[in-house]
C-alpha cells in the first residue's frame, strides 16, 4: 500500500483530499485544486533547512614587532578617553574629536598591528576645498555659517577599520503572484496566479569595512564609503607619518553584527533581482551561511573637521581617498519658512488660475 | 402740410416694421416676463423683462417667465407648450425660445423649449437648471429664482452657440465655491512648498548609514545554483462592472421632446416646488 500523505492546502493552510471526480488533489475548504505533481514538488521546497550561519572568523591583525613600537608614541584624552597613536616626530597636541588636550601616555603597546593601510591621497588644501565645495548651493544654510565658518581643527585621521571578507551561501523563498485582469460584458475578472519561487546560490564579499573607532560617528564614516582597495598596500610604520591614527576600541566580534546586516541586506537585493516577471514578490524565508570568512585590520585615510556654530558641533568628514565629503548642516529656519510660505503663495495662486479654467463659479 | 404728415406717418409705420421684422422676426408686443400671479413687484418685473430681453436678443432666443395662479385644468407642461404656441413666442422663423412656467395653485413649475432651444438646453442641462432654481422657488424667493434662471439661460445659451453640436452641457460646468475653491488652491500649494523645501532641506543632510554592502560585491561572484519557480494554483474573483457611466456624455447632451396641442415639438420637463 502506498504511503498516505497528508497534505496541507497552501492557500489557506486546510488538509487537503484526493478528488476522484476530477483526478486532482482539491481543498475541502477553499476549494482550490491541484496538480498532485505541484504538492510533491511544494512539500519538497517546505522540507529545506533555513536557518542562518553567520559566523565569522575574528582573528584580524598582526602583533607589532618592537622595532616598530618603539617609533610610535600613544596619546590619551582626559576629556573624551579617545587614545590616538602618532610616530614619534608628529606632536599631537589636541583630541581630534573634542579638541580637548592630549596627554602622551607612552609608547605603544597591547594592540594589534593593521594588515593593510590605504595611504592618504589628498591633502589637507583639498581637505578645505572639499568643505567650501559642500558648502555651495545649499539655499537654506544660514549665510552666517559660510560666511564665520572658521574650521578649527583639520586633522588627517588614519581610523581603524575591520574588513570582513566571506561567501556568502543564501537560500531564499518567495511567494510571488501574476495577476492578469480581463472583462466581459456584463463582469470585470481578476486572476492571480500563486507561485512558489526558490533561488539558491553564493555570492562573495571582499572587505566590507565596519569602523573600529567609537569616537567617530558610524554613520558619518558609512557616508565617505567606499573605498578603493586597490590603492591599499601592506602596513608600515612611515605611512603615519604626519598623520594621527586611532587605536581601536570596538574589538572585531564586535563588529560582526553590522557586516551581517550588510551582506544580508545585499544578498537579499541580488538574490531579489533574479525573481522576475511577477506582480508581487514577497519573500518567506531567507537563510543565509557565510563560508571562507576572514576579517582584517586596516587603517583608512580620513580627514575630520570639526566646527562650532551657534554652541553646536558640526563635524565633517572627507574620504581622505576618493575626496567624498559629507557633514549634515545646521537648517536656516527663517529661511525655511520665507520660502515655504513664498513657494506656498506661488503654487496656490497657480492652482487658483487653474482651478477658474476648470469650473466655474 | 398734409402730405408731409401722411409721408411722416408713412415712415414711422415702416421704421417700426422693420424693426420689429430685424429683431423679433414676427410681431414682438409680448412681454417676456409675465406676471399673472402678481409674484413680483412693478419695478422688478421691468428689470427681468429688460434682462431677458437683452439675453434674448443676444442669443436669437428668446426667454420668457411665466407666472400663473392655475393651470386651467391642464398639465404645467402643457399649459407652457400652449402658451408659448399661442401666443407666438420665439424667436425667428423656427421660433426658438424657453419658457419657464409658475403655477401657483399647486406649486407646479415647468420648462418648455422649442426650436433651436430643445438642442440648446439637453435634459441634464434642464434638470441642472431646474436643481437651481426649484430651492429658491420653494422659500418663495421668486426674485432669485427667474434672476438665476436668465443667468442660467445666459450661460447656456453662449456655450450652445458656440459648441459644434449646438448644445449646452452641463458635465464639464462643474460649479466651485469660492471658500472650497482657495482652500483646494491653498492645500495644494502647501504641499508642493513642502515638497520643494523639504528637498532642499535634504541638501543638508549627508550623513546616513549604508544600508547595504553592494560595493564590495566580488565581481561576477553571483552564482545561482538553483532556481525554481514553482506554479501552485490560481484564484479569479469577478465582480459586476458598474452600470455604463461613460455614456453620461451622450445622456446630457440628449434632448427629450414631446409634441404639445398644436402639433409642434417641445422639450423640457415639470416639477413641483
Amino acid at each position: 500500500m502506498p504511503e498516505l500523505l497528508e497534505y496541507k492546502c497552501p492557500a489557506c493552510g486546510g488538509a487537503i483530499n484526493f478528488d476522484s471526480s476530477i483526478q486532482k488533489m482539491k481543498c475541502p475548504y477553499c476549494e482550490t485544486e491541484f496538480e498532485m505533481e505541484t504538492l510533491k514538488a511544494l512539500d519538497e521546497c517546505l522540507n529545506d533547512d533555513f536557518t542562518d550561519e553567520m559566523v565569522w572568523e575574528t582573528q584580524g591583525g598582526t602583533e607589532w614587532n618592537e622595532d616598530e613600537t618603539a617609533h610610535i608614541n600613544s596619546y590619551i584624552c582626559k576629556s573624551c578617553a579617545g587614545e590616538i597613536v602618532a610616530d614619534e616626530n608628529t606632536a599631537a597636541t589636541s583630541c581630534p574629536f573634542c579638541d580637548n588636550p592630549v596627554v602622551m601616555t607612552g609608547k605603544l603597546s597591547g594592540a594589534l598591528r593593521p594588515d593593510y593601510v590605504i595611504p592618504f591621497k589628498l591633502d589637507k588644501k583639498a581637505a578645505k576645498e572639499g568643505l567650501m565645495k559642500h558648502l555651495k548651493g545649499k539655499i537654506l544654510l544660514p549665510k552666517i555659517f559660510k560666511d564665520e565658518n572658521r574650521i578649527e581643527e583639520i586633522k588627517g585621521i588614519y581610523v581603524p577599520f575591520w574588513l570582513f571578507n566571506a561567501d556568502a551561501d543564501a537560500n531564499i523563498r518567495y511567494r510571488a503572484t501574476k495577476v492578469r485582469y480581463w472583462s466581459d460584458s456584463n463582469y470585470n475578472y481578476t486572476e492571480t496566479r500563486h507561485y512558489l519561487i526558490m533561488r539558491s546560490g553564493s555570492i562573495g564579499y571582499e572587505r566590507v569595512p565596519v569602523d573600529g573607532s567609537k569616537k567617530i560617528p558610524d554613520d558619518l564614516l558609512e557616508s565617505i564609503e567606499p573605498y578603493n582597495f586597490d590603492d591599499a598596500v601592506d602596513f608600515q610604520t612611515a605611512y603615519l607619518a604626519g598623520y594621527l591614527a586611532d587605536k581601536y576600541d570596538v574589538k572585531a566580534v564586535d563588529c560582526v553584527d553590522r557586516a551581517n546586516r550588510r551582506i544580508r541586506h545585499s544578498t537579499e537585493k541580488i538574490f531579489a533581482s533574479t525573481v522576475r516577471g511577477y506582480t508581487t514578490v514577497t519573500p518567506e524565508k531567507t537563510s543565509i551561511r557565510l563560508r571562507n570568512s576572514i576579517t582584517k585590520y586596516a587603517l583608512y585615510p580620513v580627514w575630520i573637521l570639526n566646527t562650532v556654530w551657534n554652541n553646536k558641533r558640526y563635524t565633517f568628514a572627507m574620504n581622505g581617498q576618493t575626496g567624498k565629503f559629507v557633514g549634515d548642516l545646521p537648517l536656516d529656519k527663517a529661511a525655511y519658512w520665507k520660502w515655504f510660505a513664498g513657494l506656498t503663495a506661488v503654487f496656490s495662486i497657480i492652482t487658483f488660475l487653474i482651478t477658474l479654467l476648470i469650473y466655474r463659479f | 402740410m398734409k402730405k408731409r404728415s401722411i409721408i411722416l406717418i408713412l415712415t414711422f409705420i415702416l421704421l417700426t416694421t422693420s424693426y420689429s421684422a430685424v429683431f423679433a422676426g414676427s410681431d414682438r408686443e409680448l412681454l417676456l416676463i409675465v406676471d399673472n400671479a402678481d409674484l413680483l413687484s412693478d419695478y422688478e418685473e421691468e428689470l427681468l423683462d429688460m434682462q431677458l430681453e437683452s439675453i434674448s436678443e443676444k442669443h436669437r432666443c428668446e426667454i420668457i417667465i411665466v407666472t400663473v395662479n392655475s393651470l386651467d385644468g391642464k398639465t404645467a407642461t402643457e399649459y407652457a407648450d400652449d402658451f408659448f404656441d399661442y401666443n407666438g413666442y420665439g424667436y425667428g422663423e423656427n421660433d426658438d425660445g424657453i419658457l419657464l412656467l409658475i403655477s401657483m395653485e399647486y406649486r407646479d413649475w415647468a420648462i418648455s423649449t422649442h426650436g433651436f432651444a430643445i438642442t440648446a438646453f439637453p435634459d441634464a442641462v434642464i434638470d441642472y437648471m431646474a436643481d437651481e432654481i426649484v430651492s429658491s422657488l420653494s422659500e418663495g424667493n421668486f426674485k432669485r429664482a427667474f434672476s438665476r434662471f436668465s443667468i442660467l439661460c445666459d450661460e447656456f445659451l453662449t456655450e450652445a452657440r458656440a459648441s459644434k453640436t449646438g448644445s449646452s452641457s452641463y458635465d464639464s460646468r462643474k460649479t466651485l465655491g469660492m471658500t472650497p475653491r482657495i482652500l483646494i488652491s491653498l492645500g495644494i500649494g502647501i504641499v508642493i512648498a513642502f515638497i520643494i523645501t523639504s528637498i532642499m532641506k535634504a541638501q543638508l543632510k549627508s550623513v546616513r548609514f549604508q544600508p547595504a554592502a553592494d560595493s564590495y560585491i566580488r565581481k561576477n561572484s553571483l552564482n545561482i545554483r538553483q532556481s525554481r519557480d514553482l506554479y501552485l494554483y490560481s484564484s479569479i474573483t469577478k465582480r459586476a462592472k458598474p452600470k455604463n457611466t461613460s455614456s453620461s456624455g451622450s445622456h446630457s447632451s440628449r434632448s427629450s421632446t414631446h409634441r404639445s396641442s398644436s402639433g409642434r415639438t417641445h422639450g423640457g420637463r415639470s416639477g413641483k416646488f
